[in-house]
């Protein structure tokens, strides 16, 4: 075990480097500091030589990036063109966005666990045909497309919940943005509950169990569920590094102020080094989830062994 | 095969040899899937109005240049005129969202295919290959594949521009391949020990032959099914970076720019996003319906 995680971490070291150095290389084409300068600023030869040396931008693109890594491992993730230092806007806006991110994976998992195993429960009636139905058109229907409809029926027409702002707090700001958020992922947890669940009812161990006459309940709970939620429990693992990534749509149209709103408007203001530092905090985020998904395989899984 | 299906199969004209490949299997299966029908039906709706938008809608009352679109009829109600109402401008909301469906679609058949093509090169060559060039190549899928999604097409989008629907049909291509591509070179490891290859080999076929004729038809099964679920959500994909204003540009319209417009006119005229919003989503349903049935179909595990 020990050794397969430092085999994955490894690895992960390419992949860490190159993902980086591709959105560094992309947002240097876009995100040049000297051309977005006012025309009085591009008079002063002094400011301009200042952000050529503040953004080592007389080096080549490879010693820029390296210079650039260095300063992150010393936990400086540099300054905006404005002087604001990014850390302390990523550390203002970091926590909304886990916020986001949580109450949305509860959503996924009160919901989509609960309705998943209730369906499979219930094979081929009503319950289940509809479940799945209701679960494919959230797969279909794009997440915009939800937030207008959800923010309109129950933020302006019903009037239960404020249509956007965080100004409520937790949870009932966050309860609407959550749930679109979840969507798409909630109707796959659903569909994949389901499915595992009905592959283990058919092994031979339940049928051992329902033999020995254990109630029905204990078989569902003790043998059922433990064997079919692995793949589930995986899934929502790598789930909090997509969901701050799929923040940016339902953070702008709720006009919560969280890492998505920033990422967009520091992309429309080509404030490179700020897209830079999140696109990097949240490779960092993607590649640990995934690593902890594998770890998490053989913890839940003891039959799983690592070489 | 049981031998009851089996003369099923024979009764109703099928070749009985060829009844017994895994395709003609899955087309057995398929034509008794209600989910198959049902999809396949939207398909071709969906397929009648990107071909032939002519036939249902009125390419005049798209544009205000055609003298189609009047201010003085903006936001009007469902009408004998206008049949779904019209939009800010004055346009017919139904003929702008059927002929809107050709950019949308495109560009889900576009980057499915380019996906699939792309990632079914590059798996085939690291999983046959192994060892450096395996290690490499999955080290690029990684690359690509821990880019987050919307960061990665908003920044591509800013630096490639592209006219009409092709920056945004790179931009889902680029970021979208290593799926495909993991997918067939885990088949192609599966496949590369198994006896029908060893056998190839010792009848003296080389690597290209090997690669393309026994392992590739073998392999490629799970990513189509994917392509045609992913094509559905590409579609979806390109209505978002639209939303974002980074997809589809004016003149040029589709769904996704459609429902980006309405965001501003939804209150006052809810079919200016209902209708968009409801086709591309009929079609998305559709794909991914349709990918679901052939997966099914072509699982043995799930035969009855």
């Amino acid at each position: 075990m020990g050794r397969y995680v430092i085999r994955r971490l490894l690895q992960m070291i390419p992949v860490f480097f190159g993902t980086t150095f591709l959105l560094f290389l992309l947002l240097s084409v876009i995100g040049n500091p000297l051309s977005a300068l006012s025309p009085a600023q591009r008079q002063n030869p002094a400011y301009i030589a200042y952000l050529t040396q503040q953004f080592n931008l007389d080096d080549p693109i490879i010693v820029r990036y390296l210079k650039y890594i260095g300063d992150i491992f010393t936990g400086n993730f540099g300054t905006t063109y404005s002087g604001q230092s990014v850390s302390g806007i990523v550390l203002e806006r970091f926590p909304v966005t886990a916020t986001l991110a949580v109450t949305a994976i509860i959503f996924e998992i009160l919901i989509g666990i609960t309705v998943g195993v209730m369906a499979a429960r219930r094979r081929g009636k009503w319950f289940d045909t509809a479940s799945l139905a209701v679960a494919l058109v959230l797969i279909a229907i794009p997440l915009f497309v939800l937030a207008f409809v959800l923010q309109w029926l129950f933020g302006i027409k019903l009037g239960w919940v404020a249509p956007s702002g965080i100004s409520d707090g937790w949870p009932t700001s966050y309860l609407l943005p959550a749930f679109v958020l979840a969507s798409g992922s909630l109707a796959y947890v659903l569909r994949l509950t389901r499915q595992s669940l009905l592959e283990t009812m058919n092994s031979d161990f339940m049928r051992t169990a329902k033999a020995k006459g254990l109630p029905p309940r204990l078989i569902l709970r003790k043998y059922g569920l433990r064997n079919s939620l692995i793949p589930v429990v995986t899934f929502l693992g790598i789930e909090l590094g997509t969901l701050m990534g799929g923040a940016v749509i339902t953070e702008g149209i709720f006009n919560i102020p969280g890492i998505g709103q920033e990422l967009f408007s520091s992309i429309r203001q080509q404030e490179t080094v700020v897209v830079v530092g999140i696109g990097t905090i949240l490779v960092i985020v993607y590649l640990l989830s995934s690593l902890l998904v594998d770890v998490l395989y053989a913890v839940l899984d003891p039959r799983i062994r690592y070489e | 095969m049981s031998d009851v299906q089996l003369d099923v199969a024979t009764s109703i004209g099928d070749d009985p040899v060829a009844s017994r490949t895994l395709l003609s299997d899955a087309w057995y299966d398929l034509k008794r899937s209600k989910v198959f029908w049902f999809s396949a039906a939207l398909l071709v709706f969906v397929a009648l109005i990107v071909l032939f938008p002519g036939l249902i809608a009125d390419k005049a009352k798209t544009s205000s240049l055609t003298g189609g679109c009047n201010l003085t009829n903006a936001l009007l109600g469902p009408s004998s005129q206008f049949v779904l109402g019209t939009d800010q401008q004055g346009c017919d909301v139904w003929a702008l969202s059927v002929y809107g469906a050709r950019p949308s679609v495109a560009v889900g058949v576009i980057a499915a295919v380019g996906t699939t093509v792309i990632g079914a090169s590059l798996g085939l060559i690291a999983g046959f290959y192994g060892g450096k060039t395996d290690s490499i190549l999955s080290r690029i899928f990684d690359i690509f594949l821990g880019v987050p999604y919307i960061i990665g097409a908003i920044v591509l989008l800013s630096v490639i521009t592209l006219p009409g629907i092709w920056g945004v049909t790179l931009a889902i291509t680029l970021l979208s391949w290593p799926v495909a591509a993991r997918m067939v070179r885990a088949k192609t490891i599966e496949a590369r020990g198994q006896d029908y290859v060893l056998a190839a080999r010792a009848l003296g076929a080389d690597n290209r032959r090997i690669m393309l004729r026994h392992i590739l038809p073998n392999a490629i099964g799970p990513s189509i099914v994917v392509a045609v679920i992913s094509l559905g959500l590409f579609i979806g994909a390109e209505a978002t970076l639209s939303y974002l204003g980074l997809g589809i540009r004016p003149p040029d319209f589709s769904w996704g720019t459609m429902i980006s417009d309405a965001q501003n006119t939804f209150f006052a005229a809810p079919w200016t996003l209902f209708v968009p919003a409801g086709l591309l989503t009929i079609t998305v349903l559709a794909f991914v319906l349709l990918g679901e049935a052939v997966s099914d179909a072509l699982d043995p595990k799930l035969r009855k």
